[in-house]
């Protein structure tokens, strides 16, 4: 087989004409069919040979021929418009005029050939051949390999996003919070103590469960528990993945109400609601959230359970309940608890940009009210998760112009932090390398949040990874940069220790480069068509598939990193003083680490929380 | 504890900023109740704009004479225990306990007729959405079951924050027993009273929801 030959056309009349006639879509029949007749024709022309219906010579090289179409060397010359009105006719000629041409002298694509053969018997048997071939070769194949990874994975926890995600959502409030907000606002201990520790138990019995439910049956239903594959079809632990999360509610309320108290009654004297730090007005917002949302939650998955242990119930359309409906309630709660995630971000980034930058926190009541409206709005846009699940164009259309809404206080909140840093004294220390990665992670993700807040555009980006990257960019790359940007910035405060300073920098900085490199190629495969969850993909979307993990080995190193020297310094490190950054809020008025009562004396505010002084000439 | 009823925990200013504070604990507690409540009465309307016939032949059903008893038992019972507030205000520990007991025993006998009578009676006519045959049949079979599965839904949960009531009510009563509640100091009375008003207030939603759209 010769290069020339494949180059050259090997097709007669009747395939040219089928050519020029139909230019349809400029898609060929797929290469398995071509092969297929090519098998199917050496077939025929040996039997008719044997029968003696065709001159022995010739039967042998049209089967010689047929041969090399079925294996395979031939592919291109099958040109013929798959879509077009008789391709199996003009296909079944095509391949006829093909193999009477390699076959040599003498050989006619009709008489000797196909010799009476039907289009409607060849062409179909091709085509079943080739789709029997494919599945038992290709498809089948790569089924048990997906049922061998699925089998693998569920025995780790590694598609239990809900669990995790209860848990992130709950880490900024729980942990720096909990501590935080008293000393924000110069009160001795939260307004119910008792409360809080309770709270703090159901968290981990509730975690538990969660859990427990994984490790003994799993869960397939995905973080989202649609109906009716939650309901009637899973084998999955649902019944007690909900428990678990249900227990979990009843302590993200408790905790979220505690806060609201808290910050209505214990303030220090001339703390007014205008002299409260940034963080504190986040997480009176995020707080608002907790109360409002959960329950909702709460009512939707016992409904849930009670369809799932009846085999009947609201969400089952066989007796005129909704499968719908499941999701309306599901996302009234879910979209606000995404921004539960990242509301305490824009609290954390709040505090730190003033304190590295030394200068009074630009348009606080702007930032203040952006917060308060991106809590407000979470409640109207939970639509936009729906723009596919079939209903009705003007809602979509409405959930759509709301969802725009989102990017305006984003927007504030951005110019702000770039405000407050303009003509600003910057150092960068730890806290401040993540802070400055948390507003570019955030615009990324911010601004990609309108593509897929856009009707249109969202039709083509959603389940594919752009609408993954895009998220990870706002509630992993910005929130976990928030996280570990508080986590240094109070440090010193919760435990009385230094951390290392230039380790903490590199893994600030490895940090945003890891993550974006692990992200960022997502836009690019989620745009050029990667559908999520799916198991395997096709080779084109091999480059960035690699980058992609490679930046999550990156990234997992820039995780572990503040793992090994935070817990060095706790041993090790350096006596903090009250006060290491300079900074302004309450929280530093008072020894490191705080003791018990948290203030010796309660402190009087006088004057609003970001009052820097310009540096002195030849310091900071 | 009477004495230290004037005294307040560490966090506060005065005995007075902990009292105002637990109570407006309560009232935002409460409020996330009617979220709880309100995603199930708004998943109840939903359903009904959908297959009125159905609700309608499913409340048909239900037995409006019990469920009116029991909507008298319910509002007398928060008479008695608001009742038992005034009492210990002007500082009658053995009014408030006397008030109470009786407001237990309504909401006592609110259970037995609610699981104990109407429970018992519609399961024998084979109202549970799963029984087959089911009670109602016909075209508007489907609606009548989704109907039963919110009654049987918002009866149970309103029944088990009427049981946690009442734990709580005897809660106080023994408190009150010792002697820990005055007239300068009562807020745990007013706090359980704030949440057994609103056991009631769902029940006063629930009751036109099951007994009386339906028979319109």
């Amino acid at each position: 087989m010769s290069d020339t030959a494949q180059r050259q056309e090997l097709w007669g009349g009747e395939t040219t004409k089928a050519i020029g006639n139909f230019p349809v879509s400029g898609e060929p029949i797929p290469a398995s069919v071509a092969r297929w007749l090519g098998r199917i024709k050496a077939a025929a022309a040996r039997v008719n040979g044997e029968l003696g219906l065709l001159d022995v010579d010739k039967a042998e090289r049209i089967a010689a021929a047929a041969d090399r179409v079925a294996a395979g060397e031939l592919d291109e010359q099958f040109p013929i418009d798959v879509f077009q009105t008789g391709s199996g006719t003009s296909s079944n000629m095509n391949a006829n005029e093909v193999i009477a041409t390699l076959a040599g002298e003498g050989v006619h694509p009709n008489d000797d050939v196909n010799m009476g053969q039907s289009s409607n018997d060849v062409f179909p048997s091709a085509v079943h051949l080739a789709a029997l071939d494919e599945t038992v070769n290709d498809l089948l194949p790569a089924l048990d390999g997906l049922a061998a990874a699925l089998q693998a994975k569920a025995g780790e926890f590694a598609d239990v996003v809900k669990s995790g995600r209860t848990h992130w959502m709950d880490a900024v409030p729980v942990t720096l919070g909990n501590f935080i907000i008293p000393l924000m606002i110069g009160a001795r201990d939260l307004a119910f103590p008792r409360l809080n520790l309770f709270s703090w138990y159901l968290f981990n019995v509730g975690g538990a469960v969660t859990l427990w439910a994984l490790f003994t049956g799993g869960l397939d239903t995905g973080w989202t528990f649609y109906t009716p594959l939650s309901t009637d079809y899973t084998k999955g632990n649902v019944v007690m993945a909900v428990v678990g999360i249900f227990i979990a509610g009843f302590s993200t309320i408790a905790t979220g109400l505690n806060f609201i108290l808290t910050i209505h009654r214990l303030r220090a004297p001339g703390l007014t609601w205008y002299r409260l730090p940034v963080f504190i007005w986040s997480m009176y917002s995020l707080s608002v959230l907790l109360v409002l949302a959960t329950p909702v939650l709460a009512i939707t998955l016992l409904l849930l359970v009670f369809e799932r242990l009846f085999h009947i119930g609201i969400f089952d359309p066989a007796i005129g309940g909704d499968p719908l409906l499941f999701q309306h309630l599901f996302w009234f709660y879910s979209h606000p608890a995404v921004y539960m995630m990242i509301l305490p971000g824009f609290g954390v980034v709040s505090e730190i940009i003033p304190a590295f930058a030394r200068k009074k926190l630009f348009g606080y009541k702007f930032v203040v009210w952006a917060s308060v409206s991106i809590a407000i709005i979470s409640f109207f846009v939970w639509g936009h998760h729906m723009f596919v699940a079939g209903t009705s164009v003007y809602s979509a259309v409405l959930f759509s112009i709301l969802s725009y809404l989102v990017a305006v206080p984003s927007a504030i909140k951005v110019f702000n932090w770039l405000g407050t840093l303009h003509k600003g004294y910057i150092s960068f220390e730890a806290p401040m390398l993540y802070a400055l990665g948390f507003v570019g992670l955030f615009t990324i993700g911010g601004l990609t949040g309108l593509w897929v807040a856009a009707l249109a555009a969202d039709v083509h980006l959603t389940q594919t990874y752009f609408v993954v990257a895009h998220f990870h960019y706002i509630m992993v790359g910005a929130m976990v940069s928030a996280f570990f940007g508080g986590l240094h910035y109070w440090w010193p405060k919760i435990t009385g220790r230094m951390y290392p300073e230039m380790w903490a920098r590199v893994a600030a900085l490895i940090m945003f480069i890891g993550f974006n490199l692990t992200f960022f190629p997502q836009f690019i495969l989620g745009y050029l068509g990667m559908p999520r969850r799916y198991f395997s993909y096709d080779p084109q979307f091999q480059v960035l598939n690699v980058l992609s993990s490679a930046g999550a080995t990156i990234l997992a190193a820039a995780y572990l990193l503040p793992l090994g020297y935070l817990v060095w310094s706790l041993l090790h490190g350096d006596k903090a003083p009250a006060n290491p950054w300079r900074a302004t809020g309450l929280e530093w008025q008072t020894p490191s680490p705080p003791p018990t009562v948290n203030f010796l004396r309660t402190p009087v505010v006088t004057q609003g929380p970001y009052e820097y002084p310009p540096p002195e000439k030849g310091s900071g | 504890m009477a004495i230290a009823s004037v005294s307040h925990e560490f966090q506060y200013a005065s005995a007075s900023h902990q009292a105002q504070t637990a109570i407006a604990g309560m009232w935002l507690f409460l409020a996330t109740e009617v979220l709880l409540f309100g995603g199930l009465i708004l998943s109840w309307i939903y359903s009904r704009h959908f297959n009125p016939a159905g609700f309608d032949a499913g409340a048909h059903q239900t037995a409006l004479t019990i469920g009116t008893v029991n909507t008298a038992l319910l509002i007398t019972s928060s008479f008695a225990y608001a009742l038992g507030v005034a009492f210990i205000r002007i500082g009658s520990t053995r009014g408030l306990i006397r008030c109470l007991i009786l407001a237990l025993l309504l909401a006592a006998a609110f259970m037995v007729l609610k699981f104990g009578l109407e429970y018992h009676d519609d399961l024998a006519k084979h109202l549970f959405p799963t029984d087959t045959p089911f009670g109602v049949t016909g075209s508007v079979q489907g609606g009548a079951k989704l109907f039963f599965i919110f009654y049987f839904i918002s009866t149970t949960l309103h029944g088990v924050h009427m049981f946690v009531g009442m734990c709580l009510v005897l809660w106080i009563i023994a408190r009150a027993r010792r002697g820990d509640f005055s007239s300068a100091y009562c807020t745990p009375v007013e706090v359980v009273g704030l949440y057994w008003s609103f056991v009631d207030i769902v029940w006063l939603t629930l009751y036109p929801l099951i007994y009386l759209v339906g028979r319109g």
